[in-house]
Protein backbone atom coordinates (compact mmCIF):
# COMPACT_ATOMS: atom_id res chain seq x y z
CA UNK A 1 0.00 0.00 0.00
CA UNK A 2 2.66 2.33 0.88
CA UNK A 3 4.73 1.53 -2.61
CA UNK A 4 1.02 2.20 -4.45
CA UNK A 5 0.96 5.88 -2.73
CA UNK A 6 4.51 6.02 -3.72
CA UNK A 7 3.88 5.58 -6.94
CA UNK A 8 0.92 7.75 -6.88
CA UNK A 9 3.13 10.92 -6.18
CA UNK A 10 5.43 10.20 -8.25
CA UNK A 11 2.95 10.27 -11.32
CA UNK A 12 1.55 13.23 -9.89
CA UNK A 13 5.28 14.68 -10.14
CA UNK A 14 5.34 13.86 -13.78
CA UNK A 15 2.15 15.76 -14.36
CA UNK A 16 4.11 18.79 -12.69
CA UNK A 17 7.21 18.23 -14.37
CA UNK A 18 5.99 17.13 -17.83
CA UNK A 19 2.53 19.16 -18.38
CA UNK A 20 2.61 22.11 -15.85
CA UNK A 21 -0.53 20.35 -14.38
CA UNK A 22 -1.21 19.71 -10.80
CA UNK A 23 -3.80 17.11 -10.00
CA UNK A 24 -5.99 18.47 -7.49
CA UNK A 25 -6.77 15.01 -6.19
CA UNK A 26 -6.71 11.56 -6.65
CA UNK A 27 -10.44 11.78 -7.37
CA UNK A 28 -10.10 13.73 -10.39
CA UNK A 29 -10.93 12.28 -13.51
CA UNK A 30 -8.32 12.84 -15.42
CA UNK A 31 -10.41 11.96 -19.11
CA UNK A 32 -13.76 14.00 -18.36
CA UNK A 33 -11.37 16.93 -17.38
CA UNK A 34 -9.38 16.94 -20.32
CA UNK A 35 -6.03 17.05 -18.54
CA UNK A 36 -5.48 13.93 -20.48
CA UNK A 37 -5.81 14.27 -24.29
CA UNK A 38 -5.46 12.07 -27.29
CA UNK A 39 -1.23 13.88 -26.70
CA UNK A 40 -0.66 13.29 -23.03
CA UNK A 41 -1.72 10.02 -23.41
CA UNK A 42 1.00 9.17 -25.76
CA UNK A 43 3.30 10.97 -24.10
CA UNK A 44 2.45 10.11 -20.30
CA UNK A 45 3.27 6.06 -21.02
CA UNK A 46 6.28 7.55 -22.48
CA UNK A 47 7.32 8.62 -19.87
CA UNK A 48 6.59 6.04 -17.63
CA UNK A 49 7.98 3.56 -19.39
CA UNK A 50 11.06 5.74 -19.41
CA UNK A 51 10.72 6.84 -15.48
CA UNK A 52 10.03 3.03 -14.35
CA UNK A 53 11.95 0.60 -16.36
CA UNK A 54 8.64 -0.78 -17.95
CA UNK A 55 7.41 -2.17 -20.64
CA UNK A 56 3.44 -0.96 -21.38
CA UNK A 57 2.64 -2.11 -24.51
CA UNK A 58 -0.07 0.30 -26.20
CA UNK A 59 -2.86 -2.33 -27.19
CA UNK A 60 -2.56 -3.88 -23.82
CA UNK A 61 -3.72 -0.81 -21.76
CA UNK A 62 -7.52 -0.04 -21.31
CA UNK A 63 -8.25 3.82 -21.45
CA UNK A 64 -9.93 3.42 -18.14
CA UNK A 65 -6.26 2.54 -16.69
CA UNK A 66 -5.78 6.68 -17.29
CA UNK A 67 -8.90 7.86 -15.81
CA UNK A 68 -7.62 8.22 -12.32
CA UNK A 69 -3.77 8.85 -11.01
CA UNK A 70 -4.70 5.64 -8.16
CA UNK A 71 -6.02 3.85 -11.51
CA UNK A 72 -2.63 4.92 -13.04
CA UNK A 73 -1.17 3.89 -10.19
CA UNK A 74 -2.32 0.06 -10.12
CA UNK A 75 -1.91 -0.37 -13.71
CA UNK A 76 1.75 0.77 -13.84
CA UNK A 77 1.94 -1.39 -10.29
CA UNK A 78 0.53 -4.70 -12.16
CA UNK A 79 3.54 -4.68 -14.37
CA UNK A 80 6.08 -3.56 -11.46
CA UNK A 81 5.28 -5.77 -8.92
CA UNK A 82 8.30 -4.50 -7.00
CA UNK A 83 6.68 -0.63 -7.00
CA UNK A 84 3.25 -1.90 -5.92
CA UNK B 1 0.93 12.21 -45.06
CA UNK B 2 4.06 13.79 -45.94
CA UNK B 3 4.48 16.53 -48.32
CA UNK B 4 7.56 17.47 -50.48
CA UNK B 5 12.05 16.43 -52.27
CA UNK B 6 15.08 14.47 -53.20
CA UNK B 7 17.47 12.18 -54.56
CA UNK B 8 19.48 8.77 -54.27
CA UNK B 9 21.24 6.48 -51.52
CA UNK B 10 21.27 4.20 -49.13
CA UNK B 11 18.86 4.05 -46.35
CA UNK B 12 19.79 3.13 -42.85
CA UNK B 13 16.74 0.45 -42.19
CA UNK B 14 15.58 0.07 -38.40
CA UNK B 15 13.16 -3.01 -38.21
CA UNK B 16 11.55 -4.57 -35.35
CA UNK B 17 9.76 -4.01 -32.51
CA UNK B 18 12.91 -3.71 -30.50
CA UNK B 19 14.73 -0.56 -32.77
CA UNK B 20 11.13 0.56 -32.88
CA UNK B 21 10.88 1.26 -28.85
CA UNK B 22 12.36 3.48 -26.14
CA UNK B 23 11.50 7.15 -25.18
CA UNK B 24 14.16 8.99 -26.35
CA UNK B 25 13.67 12.44 -24.87
CA UNK B 26 16.64 12.78 -22.10
CA UNK B 27 19.68 10.66 -23.66
CA UNK B 28 21.60 14.01 -23.69
CA UNK B 29 23.26 15.36 -26.75
CA UNK B 30 26.70 13.70 -27.61
CA UNK B 31 29.58 16.50 -26.45
CA UNK B 32 30.89 17.04 -29.72
CA UNK B 33 27.26 17.14 -31.71
CA UNK B 34 26.61 20.51 -32.34
CA UNK B 35 23.03 22.10 -31.77
CA UNK B 36 21.24 22.43 -34.94
CA UNK B 37 18.77 25.63 -36.11
CA UNK B 38 15.45 23.41 -36.31
CA UNK B 39 12.06 24.36 -37.54
CA UNK B 40 9.02 22.01 -36.65
CA UNK B 41 5.93 21.38 -38.45
CA UNK B 42 3.81 19.32 -36.29
CA UNK B 43 0.71 18.31 -34.79
CA UNK B 44 -0.59 15.72 -32.42
CA UNK B 45 1.61 13.36 -29.94
CA UNK B 46 4.12 13.04 -32.47
CA UNK B 47 4.61 16.93 -32.94
CA UNK B 48 5.22 16.77 -29.29
CA UNK B 49 7.23 14.66 -28.88
CA UNK B 50 9.85 15.60 -31.15
CA UNK B 51 9.46 18.95 -30.15
CA UNK B 52 10.74 17.36 -26.43
CA UNK B 53 13.34 15.66 -28.46
CA UNK B 54 15.01 18.79 -29.82
CA UNK B 55 14.58 20.62 -26.83
CA UNK B 56 15.75 18.24 -24.31
CA UNK B 57 18.70 17.46 -26.72
CA UNK B 58 19.77 21.12 -27.07
CA UNK B 59 19.00 22.03 -30.49
CA UNK B 60 18.52 25.69 -31.45
CA UNK B 61 14.32 25.63 -31.89
CA UNK B 62 13.86 28.63 -34.39
CA UNK B 63 10.10 28.11 -34.36
CA UNK B 64 7.02 25.30 -34.21
CA UNK B 65 4.66 26.09 -37.01
CA UNK B 66 1.33 24.00 -35.52
CA UNK B 67 -2.70 24.57 -36.04
CA UNK B 68 -5.15 22.55 -38.03
CA UNK B 69 -6.05 23.37 -41.05
CA UNK B 70 -7.73 27.17 -41.43
CA UNK B 71 -6.62 27.95 -38.20
CA UNK B 72 -5.15 31.79 -38.03
CA UNK B 73 -3.95 31.23 -34.68
CA UNK B 74 -1.70 28.56 -33.37
CA UNK B 75 -3.35 26.56 -30.80
CA UNK B 76 -3.32 23.05 -29.05
CA UNK B 77 -1.17 21.35 -27.10
CA UNK B 78 1.56 21.69 -29.21
CA UNK B 79 1.63 25.20 -28.87
CA UNK B 80 1.37 25.57 -25.45
CA UNK B 81 4.63 23.55 -25.41
CA UNK B 82 6.32 25.15 -27.60
CA UNK B 83 5.17 28.65 -25.90
CA UNK B 84 6.37 27.51 -22.24
CA UNK B 85 9.99 26.61 -23.56
CA UNK B 86 9.87 30.21 -24.98
CA UNK B 87 9.96 29.11 -28.40
CA UNK B 88 8.53 31.00 -31.83
CA UNK B 89 5.00 30.16 -32.93
CA UNK B 90 3.74 30.34 -35.95
CA UNK B 91 0.38 29.28 -37.48
CA UNK B 92 1.21 26.20 -39.72
CA UNK B 93 -0.02 27.55 -42.70
CA UNK B 94 2.68 29.55 -43.34
CA UNK B 95 4.41 26.71 -45.21
CA UNK B 96 2.02 27.29 -47.61
CA UNK B 97 3.64 31.05 -48.18
CA UNK B 98 6.73 31.24 -50.50
CA UNK B 99 8.20 34.31 -48.78
CA UNK B 100 8.73 32.02 -45.64
CA UNK B 101 11.58 30.48 -47.40
CA UNK B 102 13.61 34.18 -47.25
CA UNK B 103 12.74 34.08 -43.34
CA UNK B 104 13.99 30.46 -43.09
CA UNK B 105 17.15 31.57 -45.06
CA UNK B 106 18.12 34.53 -42.98
CA UNK B 107 17.46 32.69 -40.07
CA UNK B 108 20.28 30.37 -40.56
CA UNK B 109 17.26 27.57 -40.69
CA UNK B 110 19.32 23.79 -41.60
CA UNK B 111 16.24 21.50 -40.52
CA UNK B 112 12.82 21.61 -41.54
CA UNK B 113 10.56 18.60 -39.49
CA UNK B 114 7.57 18.20 -40.92
CA UNK B 115 5.98 15.96 -38.09
CA UNK B 116 2.01 14.98 -38.55
CA UNK B 117 1.54 18.40 -40.16
CA UNK B 118 -1.59 18.43 -42.62
CA UNK B 119 -0.01 21.51 -44.73
CA UNK B 120 1.29 20.65 -48.34
CA UNK B 121 4.45 22.33 -47.94
CA UNK B 122 5.38 25.04 -50.68
CA UNK B 123 8.11 23.91 -53.03
CA UNK B 124 10.24 27.33 -51.89
CA UNK B 125 10.25 26.85 -48.54
CA UNK B 126 11.16 22.88 -48.66
CA UNK B 127 14.10 23.87 -50.28
CA UNK B 128 15.28 26.81 -47.92
CA UNK B 129 17.02 24.62 -44.82
CA UNK B 130 20.44 24.67 -45.60
CA UNK B 131 20.46 20.64 -44.86
CA UNK B 132 17.27 19.48 -45.75
CA UNK B 133 13.40 19.02 -45.14
CA UNK B 134 12.15 15.75 -43.52
CA UNK B 135 8.44 13.89 -43.21
CA UNK B 136 7.86 11.72 -40.42
CA UNK B 137 5.25 9.32 -41.92
CA UNK B 138 2.87 7.23 -39.76
CA UNK B 139 3.38 4.05 -42.32
CA UNK B 140 5.69 2.18 -44.64
CA UNK B 141 6.78 3.69 -47.47
CA UNK B 142 5.35 3.56 -50.57
CA UNK B 143 2.49 1.47 -49.38
CA UNK B 144 0.57 3.33 -47.06
CA UNK B 145 1.21 7.03 -48.56
CA UNK B 146 -1.42 9.53 -47.51
CA UNK B 147 -3.72 9.98 -44.40
CA UNK B 148 -5.01 7.44 -41.57
CA UNK B 149 -2.22 4.98 -42.96
CA UNK B 150 -2.05 2.78 -39.10
CA UNK B 151 -6.38 2.51 -39.63
CA UNK B 152 -5.87 1.58 -43.29
CA UNK B 153 -3.19 -1.04 -42.24
CA UNK B 154 -5.33 -2.56 -39.50
CA UNK B 155 -8.47 -2.69 -42.09
CA UNK B 156 -6.04 -4.38 -44.33
CA UNK B 157 -5.45 -6.93 -42.03
CA UNK B 158 -1.37 -6.35 -42.12
CA UNK B 159 0.66 -7.95 -39.20
CA UNK B 160 3.64 -4.97 -39.82
CA UNK B 161 3.52 -1.69 -39.70
CA UNK B 162 5.90 1.17 -39.79
CA UNK B 163 7.24 4.73 -39.69
CA UNK B 164 9.08 6.46 -42.44
CA UNK B 165 11.25 9.66 -42.34
CA UNK B 166 12.16 10.56 -45.60
CA UNK B 167 13.50 13.87 -47.60
CA UNK B 168 10.78 15.66 -48.72
CA UNK B 169 9.89 16.59 -52.53
CA UNK B 170 6.96 18.07 -54.39
CA UNK B 171 4.87 14.89 -54.07
CA UNK B 172 3.07 13.72 -51.35
CA UNK B 173 5.02 11.07 -49.23
CA UNK B 174 7.18 10.22 -52.23
CA UNK B 175 10.86 11.61 -51.41
CA UNK B 176 13.90 9.51 -50.56
CA UNK B 177 13.64 7.21 -46.96
CA UNK B 178 16.20 8.53 -44.74
CA UNK B 179 15.03 5.98 -42.19
CA UNK B 180 12.40 3.99 -41.18
CA UNK B 181 11.60 1.31 -38.55
CA UNK B 182 8.80 -1.32 -38.43
CA UNK B 183 6.88 -2.70 -35.51
CA UNK B 184 3.94 -5.37 -35.52
CA UNK B 185 -0.02 -4.74 -35.39
CA UNK B 186 -0.90 -7.03 -33.02
CA UNK B 187 -4.80 -8.58 -32.94
CA UNK B 188 -5.66 -5.94 -30.52
CA UNK B 189 -4.50 -3.20 -31.69
CA UNK B 190 -6.43 -0.56 -32.36
CA UNK B 191 -5.73 2.58 -34.89
CA UNK B 192 -5.06 4.72 -31.89
CA UNK B 193 -2.39 2.17 -29.92
CA UNK B 194 -1.21 1.46 -33.17
CA UNK B 195 -0.46 5.44 -34.04
CA UNK B 196 0.96 5.72 -30.57
CA UNK B 197 3.04 2.55 -31.38
CA UNK B 198 4.29 4.84 -34.75
CA UNK B 199 5.37 7.51 -32.33
CA UNK B 200 7.34 5.47 -30.35
CA UNK B 201 9.25 4.51 -33.18
CA UNK B 202 9.58 7.34 -34.97
CA UNK B 203 11.81 9.19 -31.97
CA UNK B 204 14.71 6.89 -32.22
CA UNK B 205 14.78 7.77 -36.18
CA UNK B 206 14.49 11.72 -35.79
CA UNK B 207 17.52 11.05 -33.14
CA UNK B 208 19.20 9.35 -35.55
CA UNK B 209 18.80 12.45 -38.38
CA UNK B 210 19.41 14.87 -35.90
CA UNK B 211 23.65 13.32 -34.86
CA UNK B 212 23.75 12.43 -38.80
CA UNK B 213 22.47 16.05 -39.22
CA UNK B 214 24.93 17.29 -37.26
CA UNK B 215 28.02 14.67 -37.57
CA UNK B 216 27.70 14.66 -41.31
CA UNK B 217 24.70 15.98 -43.12
CA UNK B 218 26.12 14.19 -46.53
CA UNK B 219 25.95 10.80 -44.16
CA UNK B 220 22.08 11.23 -44.33
CA UNK B 221 20.34 8.51 -46.12
CA UNK B 222 19.23 8.97 -48.80
CA UNK B 223 16.95 5.15 -50.72
CA UNK B 224 14.89 5.92 -53.43
CA UNK B 225 11.39 4.26 -52.60
CA UNK B 226 10.88 0.74 -53.48
CA UNK B 227 9.32 0.45 -57.27
CA UNK B 228 6.11 -1.34 -56.17
CA UNK B 229 2.63 -0.15 -56.85
CA UNK B 230 2.36 2.66 -54.14
CA UNK B 231 -1.08 3.63 -52.30
CA UNK B 232 -2.00 6.73 -51.78
CA UNK B 233 -4.95 6.65 -48.89
CA UNK B 234 -7.20 10.22 -48.68
CA UNK B 235 -9.24 11.38 -46.05
CA UNK B 236 -12.58 9.66 -46.76
CA UNK B 237 -13.69 6.51 -44.57
CA UNK B 238 -14.06 2.79 -46.41
CA UNK B 239 -17.65 2.30 -47.10
CA UNK B 240 -18.50 5.92 -46.37
CA UNK B 241 -18.24 5.23 -42.82
CA UNK B 242 -20.65 2.14 -42.54
CA UNK B 243 -20.56 -1.29 -41.46
CA UNK B 244 -21.01 -3.27 -44.22
CA UNK B 245 -22.68 -6.57 -42.40
CA UNK B 246 -22.11 -8.60 -45.87
CA UNK B 247 -18.42 -8.79 -45.19
CA UNK B 248 -16.64 -11.54 -43.91
CA UNK B 249 -16.73 -11.09 -40.26
CA UNK B 250 -13.19 -10.67 -39.52
CA UNK B 251 -13.34 -7.88 -41.49
CA UNK B 252 -15.79 -5.91 -39.98
CA UNK B 253 -14.21 -6.22 -36.71
CA UNK B 254 -10.99 -4.81 -38.19
CA UNK B 255 -13.13 -1.59 -39.49
CA UNK B 256 -14.29 -0.93 -36.30
CA UNK B 257 -10.51 -1.54 -34.48
CA UNK B 258 -9.89 0.71 -37.57
CA UNK B 259 -12.01 3.73 -36.36
CA UNK B 260 -10.96 2.96 -32.92
CA UNK B 261 -9.44 6.32 -30.89
CA UNK B 262 -11.13 5.26 -27.95
CA UNK B 263 -11.94 8.20 -26.41
CA UNK B 264 -10.96 10.60 -28.59
CA UNK B 265 -11.97 11.63 -32.19
CA UNK B 266 -11.44 9.71 -34.50
CA UNK B 267 -10.72 10.66 -38.26
CA UNK B 268 -13.22 8.05 -39.71
CA UNK B 269 -15.67 8.44 -36.98
CA UNK B 270 -16.90 5.77 -35.45
CA UNK B 271 -18.34 3.05 -38.24
CA UNK B 272 -22.05 3.30 -38.38
CA UNK B 273 -25.45 1.02 -38.81
CA UNK B 274 -28.84 1.35 -39.06
CA UNK B 275 -31.56 -0.20 -36.74
CA UNK B 276 -35.20 0.52 -38.69
CA UNK B 277 -36.64 0.91 -35.55
CA UNK B 278 -33.84 3.20 -33.60
CA UNK B 279 -32.07 4.80 -36.63
CA UNK B 280 -28.43 5.45 -36.67
CA UNK B 281 -26.07 3.15 -34.61
CA UNK B 282 -21.95 3.77 -33.91
CA UNK B 283 -20.88 0.57 -33.81
CA UNK B 284 -18.00 0.82 -31.12
CA UNK B 285 -16.52 -2.71 -30.05
CA UNK B 286 -16.45 -6.16 -31.48
CA UNK B 287 -15.16 -9.93 -31.49
CA UNK B 288 -15.24 -12.59 -33.94
CA UNK B 289 -17.08 -16.08 -32.55
CA UNK B 290 -15.56 -18.28 -35.59
CA UNK B 291 -19.08 -19.71 -35.40
CA UNK B 292 -20.87 -19.70 -39.03
CA UNK B 293 -24.05 -18.10 -39.53
CA UNK B 294 -26.80 -19.17 -41.74
CA UNK B 295 -29.00 -16.17 -41.40
CA UNK B 296 -29.02 -13.30 -43.76
CA UNK B 297 -26.03 -10.87 -43.01
CA UNK B 298 -27.29 -8.24 -40.66
CA UNK B 299 -29.70 -10.69 -38.86
CA UNK B 300 -29.88 -10.04 -35.14
CA UNK B 301 -29.16 -13.54 -33.08
CA UNK B 302 -29.84 -12.72 -29.72
CA UNK B 303 -27.59 -11.93 -26.63
CA UNK B 304 -24.47 -13.63 -25.96
CA UNK B 305 -21.52 -13.41 -23.49
CA UNK B 306 -21.66 -9.69 -22.80
CA UNK B 307 -22.60 -9.08 -26.66
CA UNK B 308 -25.46 -9.49 -29.29
CA UNK B 309 -25.06 -11.37 -32.02
CA UNK B 310 -25.33 -10.18 -35.26
CA UNK B 311 -24.67 -12.29 -38.54
CA UNK B 312 -21.88 -10.81 -41.09
CA UNK B 313 -21.05 -12.59 -44.45
CA UNK B 314 -19.80 -15.50 -43.25
CA UNK B 315 -19.73 -15.93 -39.59
CA UNK B 316 -21.64 -14.25 -36.39
CA UNK B 317 -20.02 -11.17 -35.07
CA UNK B 318 -20.49 -10.41 -31.10
CA UNK B 319 -21.29 -6.29 -30.82
CA UNK B 320 -20.32 -5.61 -27.17
CA UNK B 321 -20.54 -1.78 -27.37
CA UNK B 322 -22.47 0.81 -29.18
CA UNK B 323 -23.21 4.40 -29.29
CA UNK B 324 -26.47 5.86 -29.82
CA UNK B 325 -26.88 9.80 -30.81
CA UNK B 326 -23.26 10.26 -29.83
CA UNK B 327 -23.37 8.74 -26.23
CA UNK B 328 -22.62 4.92 -24.98
CA UNK B 329 -26.12 2.82 -25.07
CA UNK B 330 -26.55 -0.55 -23.64
CA UNK B 331 -27.60 -2.92 -26.29
CA UNK B 332 -31.20 -3.34 -25.71
CA UNK B 333 -32.34 -1.62 -28.65
CA UNK B 334 -30.50 -4.02 -30.67
CA UNK B 335 -32.25 -6.98 -28.80
CA UNK B 336 -35.40 -5.12 -29.82
CA UNK B 337 -34.80 -5.47 -33.48
CA UNK B 338 -34.43 -8.44 -36.05
CA UNK B 339 -32.08 -7.31 -38.27
CA UNK B 340 -30.09 -4.02 -39.21
CA UNK B 341 -30.59 -2.77 -42.72
CA UNK B 342 -28.34 -3.57 -45.23
CA UNK B 343 -27.33 -0.61 -46.94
Amino acid sequence: MERLEKLQREITTIFVERFDTRIASHDVDLLETGLVDSVKIVELVLELEQRFGVSLPFEELEIEDFRTIPRLAERIARTTPALG
Amino acid sequence: MHRAAGEGGVASVASGQDQARGSSTTRPRPASARPLRVVLAGEEAAGAQTLRLLHETGQQVVGVLTGGPGAERSSGPLASLAEGWGYRVWPARRVREPAFADELRSEGVELLLNVHSLYVVKREVLAAPRIGSFNVHPGPLPEYAGLNAPSWAILHGERVHGVTVHWMDAGIDTGEIAYEARFEISPQDTAFTLSAKGVRAAMPLLRQLLEAAAAEPPAIPRQKQRAVPGRYFGREAPNGGRVDWAAPAAQVERFVRAADYWLFASPWGAPRATLPSVGEIEIVKVTCTGETAAEAPGTIGGSDAGGVRVACGDEWLLVQSVRIDGKPSDLLPLLGARAFELR
